[in-house]
Formats: C-alpha cells, sequence, structure tokens
C-alpha cells in the first residue's frame, strides 16, 4: 500500500495510525532478528501515533501525519540514540533533531526507529555497522548494499512504509537497488544536511527510499527546502511527480557505464528497461562521457580528505568512546580513535591525510577537484541533448556476505555507476527494473539534470506502473 | 607507500595502530593507491583559478569548504594538510 492510499484509508477513518504502526512493530519483532534493519526502536512509537490521530481526527492531517517512517543512524534526533553505527558514538544522543527530523515531526510522522548502516556512512554492504550485520529481505545470505543498507532493507521487509538514508556516492541508490525499492539521491542542495553527520559534505545528501517513485516524491517534498543552518542549502524550483507523455523524451543510456564488469543480468534488466521507454515513444540512444571512467579514484580522493577532516573532531574528548586512563593527551586522543574506529574508517582517514599532504595534495585532492568538475560538465553538456541518462545503479546483484572483496581497490571500483552522479550534485535514482535467474532485484539508475528531481521521478513512477514489482521472498513467507 | 609514510600518516591521522595493523594498512594503501594513481596521467582542461578548491559546492561557488576549515579542538590538533 503507497503512502498516499495510506493517507486516504486514515483520512477516512478505515484505519488508525495506531494500527498501522502496530503492525509495523509486530513485524519487526517478528522478523528483525533475522534482518537486522534496526539499531534502535522508538519506545515512544505507538504514543507518537496516538498524537498523530487526533491531529487526523481534527482534520488538520498533513501527508506524513501518523505514517511510520524510519531514519538512518546518522540523522540526528534529541530522543533516540544517534551512532552512525559506530562504536565511536555507542549511547550518544543528540541535543538537538536534524533539520528533516524536524520536518518530519512537524508533519506528525511517526519515527519508528534508526536504521543499520556502515560505520560513518563508509562502505556499500552495511557489513562495516560496528553492531550489527544486515541481511538482505531478498535473500538472507545476501548484503543489503549500503551504506544505508538499514534503511532498504526496512522498507523492503516491511518494517516501515518509508525511510531517510543519505548518499555519498551511492549510499541510497546501492541499496535500493539490492533490496527492490526505489531511492532517490536529491540534487545536492535541496535537502538540508544540518543533523547529518557529515562525512562528506560536499557530496552528502538525504534522501528517500521507499517502495515507489510515487512515495519517494511524497517525502522529498515533506524534507526539502532551503535552511538557513545548512549554507548549501537552496530553494528548488516548485515541481511535484507528474504524469508524464515519454513520447519524444530523449533519454541517454551512458556507454561508460554498461560496459566492463556488468553482469550480464544486470545489463539485460537495464536495457530491457530502456527498451520499454523506447516503446512508449522515448528516443532512447548510447552516450558518452568518457571521464566517468575517473570518477572512482575522484569521488575517494574527495570523500576522502573531507571525511579525514570531519572525523577529526572525533578525538575522546567531546563525544562518545574514551580509552581508560589514557597517558597523555596524544595517547587519549590517538586510542580513542584506534579502539573506536573500524578499519574501512581508518583506511579512509588515512588516504584522505595522505591526499591532503604536502607534495601529493597537487596530485591527488587538486586534481580529483578539477576532474570533478570536468565530469560535471560532461553531464552538463549532456544534459543538452537528453532529458534524461540510464544506466545500471551497479554491476551487480546484490553479493552474499562471503563475496564481500577484500581487495579494497576491487571493493571502490564496485561504486563506479553511482559515484559520478555525486561529483557532479545532480539528481539521480534507483528504481528495480529486473530480477536475477536466482531473484534478485536490478535497479535501474535514472540521472537528471540539476533540480530535475520530479522529472526523473516521474519517469520512473511511468516505468514502476508497467513494471511487475516483487516483494521479498522473506516477507511472502514471513507475513 | 613506504614504512615511513605509513607512520607518517597515522600520526599525521591521530591513529595509533600496532606493527602488524601498520603493515596490513600499508598493504591496502598500495592498492588504494594504485587505483588512485590512475587520474595522474589525465589530461585535464586549464585551470580557472578563480573556481579550483572552491567549486565543489555547484550551487554556491563563493562558499569555501567548511569540511577542510580547521576544527575548533584548540591547539593539539590540526587537519593535516602539510607533512613536514
Amino acid at each position: 500500500m503507497d503512502i498516499s492510499e495510506l493517507r486516504v484509508l486514515m483520512d477516512k477513518k478505515e484505519i488508525s495510525s495506531a494500527e498501522v504502526v502496530k503492525t509495523c512493530l509486530e513485524r519487526i519483532s517478528a522478523s528483525d532478528n533475522t534482518i537486522g534493519a534496526f539499531l534502535h526502536i522508538n519506545p515512544k512509537a505507538l504514543e507518537t501515533a496516538a498524537q498523530a490521530q487526533k491531529r487526523i481526527d481534527a482534520g488538520h492531517a498533513d501527508m506524513f501525519t501518523g505514517i511510520p517512517v524510519g531514519l538512518k543512524d546518522n540523522l540526528c534526533t534529541m530522543d533516540m540514540p544517534t551512532t552512525c553505527a559506530s562504536r565511536m558514538l555507542e549511547g550518544f544522543t543528540p541535543p538537538y533533531d536534524a533539520a528533516v527530523v524536524e520536518k518530519l515531526r512537524a508533519q506528525g510522522a511517526v519515527l519508528i526507529g534508526k536504521l543499520n548502516m556502515d560505520e560513518f556512512a563508509m562502505g556499500a554492504s552495511t557489513s562495516t555497522s560496528y553492531y550489527k550485520k544486515t541481511r538482505n529481505p531478498f535473500d538472507i545470505t545476501r548484503v543489503p548494499g549500503g551504506s544505508s543498507g538499514g534503511s532498504a532493507a526496512a522498507v523492503s521487509a516491511g518494517f516501515c512504509a518509508v525511510s531517510l538514508g543519505s548518499d555519498t556516492g551511492g549510499s541510497i541508490r546501492q541499496p535500493a537497488s539490492f533490496c527492490g525499492v526505489s531511492g532517490l539521491r536529491p540534487t545536492y542542495g535541496r535537502v538540508s544536511r544540518y543533523g547529518c553527520v557529515a562525512f562528506a559534505s560536499s557530496l552528502d545528501q538525504i534522501g528517500p527510499i521507499a517502495s515507489s517513485a510515487k512515495d519517494c516524491a511524497l517525502l522529498l517534498t515533506a524534507i526539502e527546502g532551503k535552511d538557513t543552518r545548512d549554507q548549501t542549502s537552496t530553494e528548488g524550483p516548485p515541481a511535484r511527480i507528474r504524469d508524464v507523455s515519454l513520447k519524444g523524451k530523449r533519454l541517454g543510456l551512458i556507454e561508460e557505464l554498461i560496459v566492463g564488469d556488468v553482469e550480464d543480468e544486470t545489463l539485460a534488466a537495464v536495457e530491457s528497461a530502456a527498451l520499454w521507454y523506447e516503446k512508449q515513444g522515448a528516443f532512447v540512444e548510447s552516450v558518452s562521457l568518457p571521464m566517468l571512467k575517473y570518477a572512482v579514484p575522484a569521488y575517494y580522493l574527495i570523500s576522502s580528505a573531507e571525511a579525514s577532516a570531519n572525523l577529526s573532531r572525533f578525538d575522546g574528548v567531546r563525544y562518545g568512546y574514551r580509552p581508560a586512563n589514557p597517558e597523555s593527551y596524544e595517547s587519549l586522543v590517538s586510542g580513542s580513535r584506534r579502539d573506536a574506529f573500524g578499519w574501512e574508517v581508518k583506511r579512509r582517514i588515512m588516504l584522505g591525510s595522505y591526499a591532503l599532504c604536502s607534495g601529493y595534495y597537487d596530485d591527488y585532492y587538486k586534481r580529483a577537484v578539477r576532474l570533478a568538475d570536468v565530469i560535471r560538465s560532461e553531464y552538463d553538456k549532456a544534459f543538452e541533448t537528453y532529458d534524461a541518462l540510464l544506466s545500471p545503479v551497479s554491476p551487480m546483484a546484490a553479493f552474499t556476505f562471503d563475496n564481500i572483496p577484500t581487495d579494497p581497490a576491487r571493493l571502490y571500483l564496485a561504486d563506479i555507476c553511482t559515484v559520478s552522479a555525486a561529483l557532479a550534485g545532480l539528481p539521480a535514482l534507483s528504481t528495480p527494473c529486473g530480477y536475477t535467474g536466482n531473484g534478485l532485484p536490478v535497479g535501474l539508475m535514472i540521472t537528471g539534470a540539476r533540480w530535475d528531481d520530479y522529472g526523473i521521478l516521474s519517469l520512473a513512477d511511468a516505468f514502476e506502473r508497467a513494471f511487475n514489482r516483487k516483494r521479498p521472498a522473506f516477507r511472502e513467507v514471513g507475513q | 607507500m613506504d614504512n615511513t609514510n605509513i607512520t607518517k600518516l597515522s600520526g599525521l591521522s591521530k591513529i595509533h595502530f600496532t606493527l602488524e595493523e601498520l603493515e596490513e594498512m600499508n598493504k591496502d594503501m598500495e592498492s588504494i593507491m594504485r587505483l588512485m594513481d590512475s587520474i595522474k596521467d589525465v589530461e585535464l582542461p586549464p585551470e580557472s583559478g578563480s573556481q579550483l578548491g572552491t567549486n565543489i559546492y555547484p550551487l554556491r561557488p563563493d562558499i569555501v569548504i567548511p569540511s577542510l576549515d580547521p576544527p575548533q579542538t584548540g591547539k593539539y590538533y590540526t587537519i593535516p594538510r602539510i607533512v613536514e
């Protein structure tokens, strides 16, 4: 059931907020031991639902009044812990709410809990979480993707109606693809990052994960807008999701992202989606963006450089973990970071420190920033001709926990399809477009021009209405 | 990357590593840097100095990078920009 249907039923008093929230809580209680999506369940969820019901009864409901929403654990909540799935922030409850959380509370949404993620959003499998493993509802031997793996798995398993994730280099789109749901990385600046624990500030963006592009659009509308506390946020042009005529739309299939290591089944699903658009009257052709092949190193250099600076605040003094009886200030800082950061986080801090070092700065960080600029120009040029660009979200469907690459370079290269839109600050979404032979979802990525978030959501909505989406086998068996 | 560099980096990063961990990190960094090195020979258009370093915020080029601003942690901690 989508959000607008739920809204109608709630407003007609055919179903109460408490009933919906209770159903979600029962599902979580029955199945989250297996899936592991949640790090924290809101003990006051039913209380909030009761308050929301009063608002509904009084006829003052907003779109998300009484609707259960899950939050990635890097979004600050003053009534629930915010750990970023790191030991560093174990037990930390922020003194303020993130801007997106404030907006959802103002709408009367029921914040059902905090969702697992890769530690400090660094990863693509949710396996770098300090606390637990999250499993893919389509196949519990496989990863849900990451870093917003908990957010995608929770929606896929029916634990909440929608969730919020954050996307630095693909962390909404890739898990949405792996878990067979829809996820949008909005245009950089459309959603305030205030209260989202910073990983790479020039790339981080908060966005929705939902069962459909239509629900993503509703959640985006609820959270978007300028916020003076995030100077990079700005008011986007007013727009909404709409029925679009596909006739005459010009869509480009990005050559650089459909060659190389893309698995055959993934490619076939993406090509069949492109063919569907063509049959509806769209004009689809290949487009080359040659510099995209350098997007992965550019992304990792920029994001790690920013991460090394952003994470310097975690020094054992002001936040979370602190070793017992440190001998000196230096050992307090280096000891807390040694004990409380996971390996992947340490690796990125080291890479970032290296890229910013005198003697290496020009060769790495500076070049990466210039490359990002060139990539952005290539996209801008492409959007002079095309309404949107199509590609896979990931070269492969969800992999098993045993198959997480141990070589970091190989691991990073798997982000090839998603990082370039992030570098260019563009909106991009993932929508399911097919299934592999063993039933794993495959995601189609639609990238749009800056501020065309609702345009690409409308394109995805048209496809989704014709596409026979499957629910995870886990959900069929479990509920 | 040699051992001196990796030791310096761990100091800059304010992370304590054991010798074994340093060796493992060195191995990882070598693999990562092979990938990063691929951008060193890319032909890029000439720099436009006024944009460089600020244009990673595509919407507000007047804003400097806040994440690289010195943290407000006092004299003990500095951004690891310069090795020597």
